[in-house]
């Protein structure tokens, strides 16, 4: 059974739609990056699977059941969510030990898991006094405390300087070797690629890729982009898109032309008579594909 | 649900402000009810006297637990608390019995305890002035026993309000505004004063007077019965909005 399974999930606030007949699937131990610009309806799609939001229609199970039925949630699931908040007038320690009491873990963890996340020294201070990077490691304790198979993190980095982010990664690695499935959320492919083994993609609350890191990577190197200069920028993207290619023109009055080998451009340039200043392959990143595929099939997605 | 009781009595001993706004509940039987009884009724204070600390002791209570239960849920929300809170329960029913039952027992914890400081207090003060006080008379009993009631369904209510309204501040103050002014308002506006007592404040009192002899036992019941229908009803509205709502 498929760990974390979303099947035509679809959720409207209003008149907005943030999540559109979104379904993709979890394997079991491996690290899943799910990714997909500001707004692209993550948080949404990761609320409903915690049974936080309800969807307007379809469905997110864990290990085939609704998260509101897990008979021990705290020990199955464990969660980061964006601005994760505590009061701020308690103690770490007794933020952890109510969670720990409410799902029935013993005083115990909650010491291990303050250790772990290296908030030891810290434990007895009021959480209104943290930093952003010390929230977010109690945020993680908290989610570590059951010690559960599977990890959904929102957008950990959050906030994180690179000392924190590079803490992250380390401890996303280590309990992805200990086996335990992750599903961590991101805007920035680059951000995770390091250490995601599968990602999601969507936009504007859709799928629009789906697959190992490795597919994407393989990828960003068969898709070409090649830059020209040229005296009239403009008249030069209309003819090459009247050739069905796709042009952007850049603010310094470059034109790159992307998804196209370079002989199909220079054939191109060459029927609509251009006069080049410049022409060149351009060194294609994952952050360019992932932006490719999350811009250019629907338009703006903010 | 033994361990969502667990940890709410935890929140309650871990948030400051809880602490010390019941620390206050405590003492202020000693600090304002006390002397402005007996200022009042100087000099012919009698056994009945302690009957009027009780009384004035829950006035002020009732408010206290009041805001304490729309806090703890309420605060939740305001604080973001709710969401690790729902992730190890996420059965939202469950979440919510826990928030009305800790309230209720925080609310009959404080008025028992608010009402052995006023009693203890009121007893030795009396007996420096010759009166003696039979604590275990029925009057005293009937009428502690109606604070205890009283003060469990406001902390009870207070709870059912937090989950309903979840924005902490305006929740607060539409409760503020409707036990101070509105119950008064409504009978005047419509012009007919009798509208008071149907009212939960009004219902208060007819049940803290359970043990005077004009207004009966009878009617005290009535309000019991009715003060209990008005509490079940705002926790049933709480549920249903509880089990529908987003969490963000
Ligand atoms: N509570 C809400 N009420 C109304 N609209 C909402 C609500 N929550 C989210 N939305 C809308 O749903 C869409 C998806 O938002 P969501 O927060 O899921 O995106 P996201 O991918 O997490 O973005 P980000 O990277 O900025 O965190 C957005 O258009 C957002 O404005
Ligand atoms: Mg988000």
């Amino acid at each position: 059974m498929e760990p974390i399974l979303i099947e035509k999930l679809t959720k409207r606030y209003g008149p907005v739609l943030a999540v559109d007949d979104l379904s993709f699937s979890v394997p079991a131990g491996r690290v899943t990056g799910f990714l997909g610009p500001n707004g692209a309806g993550k948080t949404t799609t990761l609320r409903i699977l915690l049974g936080l939001v309800h969807p307007t229609s379809g469905s997110a199970t864990i290990n085939g059941v609704a998260y509101a039925d897990l008979t021990y949630p705290a020990r199955t699931v464990g969660a980061v969510l964006e601005a994760t908040s505590f009061h701020p007038g308690r103690r770490a320690r007794d933020h952890l030990l109510i969670l720990a009491t409410a799902a029935g873990i013993g005083q115990s963890r909650v010491e291990q898991t303050l250790e772990r996340v290296g908030l030891a020294s810290a434990a007895d201070r009021r959480v209104g006094g943290f930093s952003l990077g010390m929230r977010q490691r109690l945020g993680l304790a908290a989610a570590l405390l059951g010690e559960p198979e599977i990890l959904v993190l929102d957008e950990p980095t959050n906030g994180l300087d690179p000392d924190g982010v590079r803490w992250l990664r380390g401890m996303l690695r280590q309990l992805a070797s200990e086996g335990r499935t992750v599903l961590v959320s991101s805007h920035l492919l680059s951000e995770v690629a390091q250490t995601v083994d599968d990602v999601v993609i969507i936009a504007n609350g859709r799928l629009v890729a789906h697959g190992p890191i490795a597919d994407v990577a393989r990828q960003a190197a068969s898709r070409f982009a090649v830059l020209l200069r040229t005296p009239d920028p403009a008249e030069a993207q209309r003819a090459l898109m009247a050739a069905d290619l796709e042009v952007n023109l850049e603010n310094d009055g470059a034109l790159v032309v992307s998804g196209a080998t370079p002989d199909a451009v220079g054939r191109a340039v060459a029927k609509a008579g251009l006069t080049l200043y410049e022409m060149r392959s351009l060194d294609r990143t994952l952050e360019d594909v992932f932006l490719d595929l999350t811009t250019t099939r629907e338009g703006s997605t903010l | 649900m033994n361990a969502l009781l667990r940890a709410e009595a935890r929140k309650m001993l871990t948030t400051r402000s809880t602490i010390l706004v019941a620390g206050f509940a405590l003492l202020y039987p000693v600090l304002s009810v006390l002397p402005a009884v007996f200022a009042r009724n100087e000099p012919a204070v009698d056994e009945s006297s302690i009957l009027e600390v009780l009384r004035g002791g829950a006035d002020v209570l009732t408010l206290i637990v009041l805001v304490l239960g729309i806090l703890a849920v309420a605060g939740e929300h305001r604080h973001g608390t709710i969401v690790p809170t729902l992730l190890v329960s996420p059965r939202r029913g469950r979440f919510v019995a826990a928030k009305l039952a800790s309230q209720a027992a925080l609310g009959a914890t404080l008025a028992v305890a608010a009402s052995a400081v006023g009693l203890i207090t009121g007893t030795v003060y009396l007996a420096s002035r010759d009166v003696s006080v039979d604590l275990l008379s029925g009057d005293v009993l009937l009428t502690a026993s109606a604070v205890a009631l009283v003060v469990t369904l406001y902390a009870f209510m207070g709870a059912a309000v937090g989950a309903l309204v979840k924005n902490q501040t305006a929740a607060v103050a539409g409760a503020l505004i409707w036990v101070l002014t509105v119950e008064n308002a409504i009978p005047l506006v419509l012009r007919n004063p009798g509208l008071k007592r149907w009212m939960p404040g009004g219902l208060s009192d007819r049940l803290l007077q359970a043990a005077d002899p004009f207004a009966g036992t009878g009617n005290a019941w009535l309000a019991l019965a009715m003060l209990t229908g008005v509490a079940v009803l705002l926790a049933g509205v709480a549920f249903v909005r509880t089990e529908t709502a987003d969490v963000h």
